[in-house]
């Protein structure tokens, strides 16, 4: 029950710390920022998760993490104050992140049907609609390469190298 | 001396078989493809094909992964000269001259140098590779926990103190894989940590989908942000004429030397393919006549860089072989096959596994020869492989990805894990974190907790400073540590000049 409170303390801290840096003099340092807090948030409720670990003498299972976790706790905050006081070069431009979200929904989308419909008509959709949010549109092209594809898998991958496959509702 | 010898006539005998040379000349046309193809980087290619291995026989499946580390090192200054767009992120030097030989229209002579360079490069590689690992593997087996502690964490110190400008992050991206490392049941006292109740992390992240997810799942959707249609460069017809024998002989000096610095550097643990090529150009150019040709397009550069990239790979494979630690991005996720084939990376495996080693090192040879062969053939047929629309390529992989983290371990979770990790790569990539520190980080984390417990239940913390070898290797690591803050202080002083 602890652990959810702290993380619920962490994660109003990480919105509250998102909106503060909406301000325009964070510009070009935001991105860097919020990744370091981000980890300066994992890494303290990965300390808080230690103190429930078994305790033993000398060196025991929290030993090692803890190490880890100050290290990376030192770092972020050496990383930050560098980025704010401007001593780090300014985060570079990058293209348009939404694109990347969209493509992200679309893969938990397609991970998320696996082993429902199965592997071969969730890779055979995947393929059509993935290079159409690429702006890719020969159609014929596509359904042609998802069809190769498929076939390829099967008796590369299934009939030669054995490697298991998630069927979804065909292996009932 | 005799028994050297029939290690290595094993090692040919492995892999001079109907198989094991089908395996090589697969691994060297994927190598080349991989590299060839921006974006695709060795280390993302190996990871990519580790999975399907699984039901291959270990010493087939290593043959392959080399020969395709070894190609895909090459690979990648095909697009460098031709098009200016390095195939890895090791021919950025390569593209210096390169692509200036290919503006001049002599696209041959680069192509030519470099790929002379790549496979002389690459076979003074495995020969230094040969008698090196063999003996550090000796020196290996004596090695206590403090050595093991100590020689890894000089490993992950060169990474992040090399890491350039953004050192800060690099240090970041390690304590953040070691971190990771620990999730998962305790290797000594058997306590659950990190795992949040979810039994499926009581073992950790599996390490292979992760690896796909930061490299390959990473690297895509930072892509993708970035792709827009229409772009592709496409490739003008070229002369493909070769430099002269003349011409190879004048450089011949320059080939052996870089080759000799690409192994060395390449044996440093985390210094790899790209850091190498850097040096070794710089090197050139310094003891050149001709200092102030080098970057308008003569092929010294070209070979300088290659030459060095591809000897890197042998001189990264010494520490997985005789120590068990990566000496490159993608010799960590050969770490990460090896302990899904059920081997153990380290000293041992000479004398356990003798097939494995000794495979690897006619495999490198014969790679490099189908190299020299696929290159001179197929220069054409390789960029207009490439020149396959982006759009089409990305979910490929994707798809490939998918597969191939499922089929590790048959689990679905797996698959999430990739995903994850994926979109911690492309965060990381996006804001200049590198990932390879992360990989790293997760690959040693595992092996630096038992012999850092060890050591200290052995002889408490002064153990790591009585054992010579591990007060040197400490006291390199906090020179590393200190050398960026000097640097910085130094660039501070001239600019305040």
């Amino acid at each position: 029950m602890g652990t959810f409170i702290f993380l619920g303390i962490l994660i109003i801290f990480y919105i509250g710390a998102v909106f503060y840096l909406r301000k325009p003099s964070f510009d070009k340092k935001r991105g860097t920022i919020l990744v370091s807090l981000f980890l300066l948030c994992l890494s303290l409720l990965f300390l808080y998760v230690t103190f429930s670990f078994p305790e033993e003498e000398g060196v025991g299972p929290a030993t090692v993490p803890r190490l880890w976790i100050g290290l990376l706790i030192l770092f972020n905050i050496f990383l930050i104050y560098r980025v704010v006081r401007g001593i780090e070069e300014p985060d570079e431009e990058n293209g348009d992140p939404w694109k990347t979200i969209k493509f992200i929904a679309l893969m938990i989308i397609y991970i998320g049907l696996l082993n429902i419909i199965g592997y071969f008509i969730d890779t055979f959709l995947f393929l059509i609609i993935a290079p159409l949010m690429l702006y890719y549109k020969r159609i014929v092209n596509l359904l042609a390469i998802s069809v190769i594809w498929i076939v390829f898998v099967y008796y590369v991958f299934i009939q030669t190298l054995h490697i298991p496959i998630p069927l979804g509702f065909f292996a009932k | 001396m005799g028994d050297l010898l029939s290690n290595i006539l094993l090692g040919f005998g492995v892999v001079l078989t109907l198989k094991g040379i089908f395996m090589i000349i697969i691994g060297v046309i994927l190598g080349i493809l991989i590299g060839a193809t921006p974006g695709m980087s060795p280390s993302m290619g190996v990871a990519l094909l580790v999975p399907f291995s699984y039901g291959m026989n270990p010493v087939a499946a290593f043959i392959l992964f080399v020969a395709v580390y070894q190609a895909a090192n090459y690979g990648g200054s095909i697009t460098a000269v031709a098009i200016n767009t390095p195939g890895t992120p090791s021919a950025v030097v390569t593209a210096i001259d390169g692509y200036k030989l290919t503006e001049k229209g002599k696209p041959g002579e680069g192509l030519g140098a470099a790929l002379i360079a790549s496979v002389t490069g690459g076979f003074i590689g495995t020969i230094i590779l040969m008698f090196f690992s063999i003996p550090l593997a000796k020196a290996g087996l004596k090695f206590g926990p403090a050595e093991y502690f100590s020689l890894a964490f000089f490993g992950l110190t060169t990474v992040s103190s090399l890491g350039g400008s953004s050192w800060v992050r690099a240090f970041i991206s390690i304590a953040f894989g070691l971190l990771v490392s620990t999730i998962g049941m305790d290797p000594i006292s058997g306590a659950s940590r990190f795992d949040f109740g979810i039994v499926n992390l009581f073992d950790g992240f599996a390490l292979i989908p992760s690896m796909i997810g930061l490299f390959a799942l990473g690297e895509i959707f930072l892509s993708i942000e970035k792709y827009s249609p229409g772009v592709q460069k496409m490739i003008k017809a070229f002369s493909s004429k070769l430099p002269s024998f003349k011409e190879f002989w004048r450089i011949k000096d320059i080939i052996l030397k870089s080759s000799i610095l690409g192994t060395t550097i390449g044996i440093i643990p985390g210094a790899g393919a790209t850091i190498a090529t850097f040096i070794s150009y710089s090197e050139a150019k310094r003891t050149s006549k001709h200092p102030e040709l080098f970057g308008t397009g003569i092929i010294d550069g070209v070979a300088a860089s290659e030459a060095a990239n591809s000897s890197s790979v042998g001189g990264a494979l010494v520490p997985l072989l005789s120590l068990g630690i990566p000496g490159s991005a993608t010799t960590a996720v050969l770490i990460g096959a090896l302990m899904l084939h059920g081997l153990v990376p380290g000293p041992e495996l000479f004398q356990k596994n003798p097939q494995i080693p000794y495979g690897i090192f006619a495999s490198l040879i014969f790679a490099n020869l189908f190299i020299l062969i696929f290159g001179l053939l197929g220069n054409r047929l390789w960029l207009k492989i490439i020149s396959f629309p982006k759009s089409l390529i990305y979910p490929l992989i994707l798809a490939i990805s998918v597969l191939g983290s499922y089929s590790v371990k048959n689990s679905l979770f797996d698959v999430w894990t990739c995903l994850g990790f994926g979109i911690i790569g492309w965060l990381f990539k996006r804001y200049r974190f590198p990932v390879a520190p992360v990989v790293l980080g997760m690959v040693l984390g595992g092996m630096m907790e038992n012999s850092l417990r060890q050591a200290l239940m052995m002889g408490g913390p002064l153990i790591f400073v009585k054992s010579p070898i591990s007060l040197v290797l400490l006291s390199l690591s906090l020179l590393l540590f200190i050398k960026p803050f000097r640097d910085e202080a130094r660039k501070k002083k001239e600019k305040s000049k």
